[in-house]
């Protein structure tokens, strides 16, 4: 065991709450083995202490004596949930549990690796910086679901939910499963007695759809509709009194803190035996820039969270972008980058409206229509393009010919601040003095400090978000 | 118990004395129950419980007849509260009642009374939600409340429930409980009770089944009947109306009217009457609301609580009503058709004039009813007195019931269509519809039943 196995594992057991906000590329594989072997640990104690009470039951019936309640289970099977963004890291997570469980036999075994593993040929993604190449390698479908069981010899994959120990589902496989209000076929009764919730790269979930963890998160511990078999003299008293959301153990791990993860900190991480929230201070990835331009920070100043994103779009408008019109250099090859697809679409029609010279890429935009927004920015026949975060994780594309970047927000993900910023230096043969006329500045509000850390630095953005001033160059 | 109460009476001593002048603690009640007693404002036993308490705290088996309102539910409750406080144990006795309403107020009386010693009881009755049933049982109550269909299911169906350790087995109502078909789910549920347990029949009648349950189920019981077979409390006010059927409803109207301002309940014959009786005084300004078997059991629950709080005074009600419920200040009976039987007529009047407090029954006959109520008087070793009134009067208000009569069988009609359907529906979760059916067999559509139910079993077999 590494180090950080031993401390994290030495939390797991002790049955703590951890939102672990420390993983990269280089520990990820460390933590998924740290927490199968919870996973599993977890699963064969209580099988064990079910399968030692069953034995005494039936001693003590066949002597005809009483004996006191052995209250050791949920009204479901299903005791661990792991939910992970993509296929690729459930077959790492799969072989660490068929490796630690010692199991003779693995039914469905290759019917498992068939379905996961990627069918055919991977292109190459030399080009591409190395977390991209980590997170899309191999089959990156975001829409399963699989049901793990344990029994003393065999590991049995697939298995029925209501006979399964561990889930392992995407949010999205999950939230099929769940089904809204109303809908006809919903079943959400196998996640009454969940006891741990894993989540590993939780801030992917974020680029998929937060909307199905809080969906999830909703649904689980419930009491069930339906009894399924359940013997109700062995269901523990927290179960009927609807109280297992705090005996609940919850293990979140993401590359980096977001408020959406704070917010389910607070409120679905509810166990009574206490929780960690683990997170570093930053030296900002804003170094890691190699283009050589002045870095303008402007600080938006806002009163509420929920005035903050009007403030931001009227500043943008009233101040931002009469700005960039007044001068010649700046009213072209401007790449404008936009986090939240909602504000991407505020942004455009007020562009369209405006009649501005403006291209758009987003997650939703058909790969034709991507090209042609690319080349016309590039050959100035759009003066602006709009670029959202969603869009760049996911494609990772080089936006040739941008002058000028603006960060209407602050992406998430520290690491693209510097990419986009590195646009600017794409340009091979552009002289000194073309240079001098590049520009690169973003937005942001005393709301975005936990990005804004990530990028300038943590003691840095703490004065950016304090400080008298608005506007702060880094050059 | 004589370290309790070291002045404990012997039986003999005790039928001597009258109900008035002896105290819960001579019948051999303990303190705390006997403290509960006095917050329920129950100074003296009444006759059955002075009669009943002692042999049962002796542990023997017991037969109690005594007329309704006379205090039963005490009479069995206290002595088991009793028996749990010497020897606590989760699921300790099991009370079945033939009507879900009647099973919430044995509920509440165990409540009330076991509130001081801390007893848990739970009620377990169809047309409510299995699964948080199973998960009350399983939180092992020490009294379970039911109704028989239900709890059957629950022994079938949900794991990890039984009643192994029962000791003590009440049937309330019994002759009703072995009148209507809950016989053979009762047989199923004798079978996996113990045989080592007290069991008390209570009843306000008795018929020939319950002798054959006696057999079935009790072991040599004392038989403690505290009034003759048929009879009815002297507080309440007899009388009968007799008219042709045409001016029924011309008649019910009149009487409400000068009778408004007291808790009634009119008793029909059949839930649709109810249900259009109800809708009628409704459209005539009466605050009126039906209770029968073909409503779901929270809208049931629902129309008893609003009468119950006076929200409404006018209960318009099948027998679903007539037996066992303790509304403690109804004033008048109206008996819209003559009951099927004395035992029924009984039972009906029996809601009013609870507890020593006065009441009015008043019977409607009409030329169809003569027979009836002639069986009925006979029963009673009485004539009915009829009730005075101006025929003029009545004959004044046809206009305006005809007017609201016409009204409601549209309203009827109208609704009609929804309310199949809504039945339907509700066939298809509620497994448990025993105990409402009593009401279809009541209106003479025994056959209708039976291929129902037939249709029913067959679903559950597969």
């Amino acid at each position: 065991m590494t180090p950080l196995q031993k401390s994290l594992f030495h939390s797991f057991n002790q049955y703590r709450d951890v939102a672990y906000c420390n993983r990269d590329i280089d520990n990820a594989k460390e933590i998924r083995k740290a927490y199968a072997l919870h996973a599993l640990n977890h699963v064969l104690k209580t099988r064990d202490r079910v399968l030692k009470n069953n034995e005494r039951i039936s001693k003590a019936q066949k002597a005809n004596r009483d004996i006191e309640e052995m209250r050791d289970q949920g009204f479901t099977r299903p005791k661990v949930l792991i939910l992970l963004p993509f296929r690729n890291t459930a077959v790492d997570v799969v072989t660490a549990l068929i490796e630690l469980s010692g199991s003779e036999q693995q039914e469905h075994k290759k019917r498992f690796y068939d379905e996961f593993n990627l069918l055919e040929e991977e292109e190459e993604k030399a080009d591409k910086p190395m977390d991209y190449q980590e997170t899309f390698n191999g089959n990156i479908d975001d829409h399963f679901r699989l049901g793990i069981k344990f029994t003393r010899k065999t590991m049995k994959l697939y298995s029925d939910f209501y006979s399964a120990d561990i889930i392992i589902a995407s949010p999205l496989g999950l939230r099929t499963v769940i089904g809204a209000e109303g809908d006809r076929k919903r079943d959400f009764d196998f996640l009454s007695s969940l006891e741990v919730i894993i989540m590993d790269q939780t801030q992917q979930f974020l680029m998929q759809n937060w909307d199905h963890i809080d969906h999830i998160l909703e649904h689980v511990n419930l009491i069930p509709k339906d009894a399924h078999g359940c013997d109700f003299s062995r269901v523990k008293s927290w179960y009927l009194d609807g109280r297992a959301k705090y005996l609940r153990q919850n293990l979140v791990f993401a590359d980096f803190l977001t408020p959406e993860i704070n917010a389910m900190f607070n409120k679905h991480m509810k166990n009574v035996g206490g929780k960690l929230k683990i997170k570093q201070s930053y030296e900002g990835s804003m170094i890691d820039a190699i283009a050589q331009v002045p870095q303008t920070f402007v600080r938006v100043e806002a009163q509420s969270l929920a005035t903050a994103d009007d403030l931001r779009f009227k500043y943008f408008v009233e101040k931002t972008l009469p700005t960039l019109q007044r001068s010649a250099i700046t009213q072209s090859h401007t790449l404008i980058f936009v986090p939240s697809y909602f504000d991407f679409v505020r942004l455009r029609n007020y562009l369209e409206d405006n009649k501005y010279s403006c291209a758009h890429i987003c997650e939703y935009t058909p790969t034709p229509q991507v090209s042609k927004a690319r080349s016309d920015f590039f050959h100035g026949r759009a003066s602006f393009v709009l670029y959202t975060e969603r869009f760049h994780f996911f494609r990772r594309y080089n936006i040739r010919g941008a002058y000028h970047v603006i960060f209407y927000g602050l992406p998430d993900h520290p690491q693209f601040y510097t990419e986009i910023v590195n646009y600017l230096a794409l340009k091979a043969d552009a002289s000194s003095a073309e240079e001098a006329t590049f520009s690169c500045s973003a937005l942001f509000s005393r709301y975005d400090m936990l990005k804004l850390e990530r990028i300038v630095g943590t003691d840095r953005a703490r004065k950016m978000c304090s400080s008298g001033k608005n506007l702060f160059v880094f050059s | 118990m004589p370290e309790a109460n070291p002045k404990a009476l012997d039986a003999s001593e005790l039928a001597a004395l009258k109900p008035e002048d002896t105290k819960f603690s001579d019948l051999g009640i303990i303190k705390p129950l006997c403290d509960a007693c006095d917050q329920l404002k129950f100074k003296h036993p009444t006759e059955i419980q002075k009669e009943s308490i002692p042999w049962a705290l002796e542990g023997r088996d017991i037969i109690g007849l005594a007329q309704t309102g006379s205090g039963k539910t005490a009479a069995f409750a206290l002595p088991i509260l009793q028996k749990l406080w010497d020897n606590p144990q989760s699921l300790f006795a099991c009370v079945m009642a033939p009507t879900r309403e009647l099973a919430y107020q044995i509920s509440e009386t165990f409540e009330s009374l076991g509130a001081l010693i801390g007893v848990k009881s739970a009620v377990i009755v169809g047309g409510m939600d299995m699964m948080s049933q199973s998960i009350t049982l399983s939180k092992r109550p020490h009294i379970i409340v039911c109704t028989p269909g239900r709890l059957q299911d629950h022994l079938e169906n949900t794991k990890g429930f039984s009643l192994r350790n029962l000791k003590y087995l009440v049937m309330d109502e019994a002759d009703r409980l072995l009148d209507m078909d809950f016989g053979p789910k009762i047989d199923q549920i004798l079978k996996v009770i113990p045989r080592e347990r007290n069991t008390f029949l209570f009843s306000a009648t008795m018929t020939t089944k319950v002798q054959k349950l006696q057999r079935a189920s009790l072991n040599n019981p004392v038989k403690v009947e505290v009034s003759a077979k048929y009879s009815t409390v002297s507080t309440l006010l007899q009388y009968m109306l007799f008219f042709p059927l045409k001016h029924k409803d011309c008649y019910m109207v009149y009487l409400l009217n000068e009778l408004a301002g007291n808790s009634t309940i009119i008793f029909t014959r059949t839930c649709s009457d109810a249900q259009k009786i109800a809708v009628m005084l409704r459209n005539l300004g009466f605050p009126a609301i039906p209770l029968h078997g073909q409503m779901a059991q929270s809208k049931r629950l629902g129309a008893l609580n609003k009468f119950k709080a006076g929200n409404r005074n006018i209960l318009v009600a099948t027998d679903v009503a007539s037996r066992g419920l303790d509304i403690p200040a109804v004033d008048i009976v109206v008996n819209y058709d003559v009951p099927q039987t004395s035992k029924d007529y009984i039972h009906r009047v029996g809601r009013t004039a609870r507890a020593g407090r006065s009441g009015k029954s008043i019977t409607f006959v009409t030329q169809y009813d003569v027979e009836l109520i002639q069986r009925v008087e006979k029963d009673l070793g009485r004539k009915l007195d009829q009730y005075p009134l101006e025929k003029d009067e009545v004959m004044m208000l046809q206009e305006r019931v005809n007017e609201a009569q016409r009204i409601a069988t549209i309203e009827l009609k109208e609704k009609g269509g929804d309310s199949k359907s809504g039945k339907r529906g509700r066939g298809g979760n509620d497994d448990d519809d025993q105990d409402r059916d009593d009401d279809v067999v009541q209106a003479g559509n025994r056959k209708f039943n039976n291929n129902k139910k037939g249709g029913k079993m067959n679903k559950r077999r597969r």
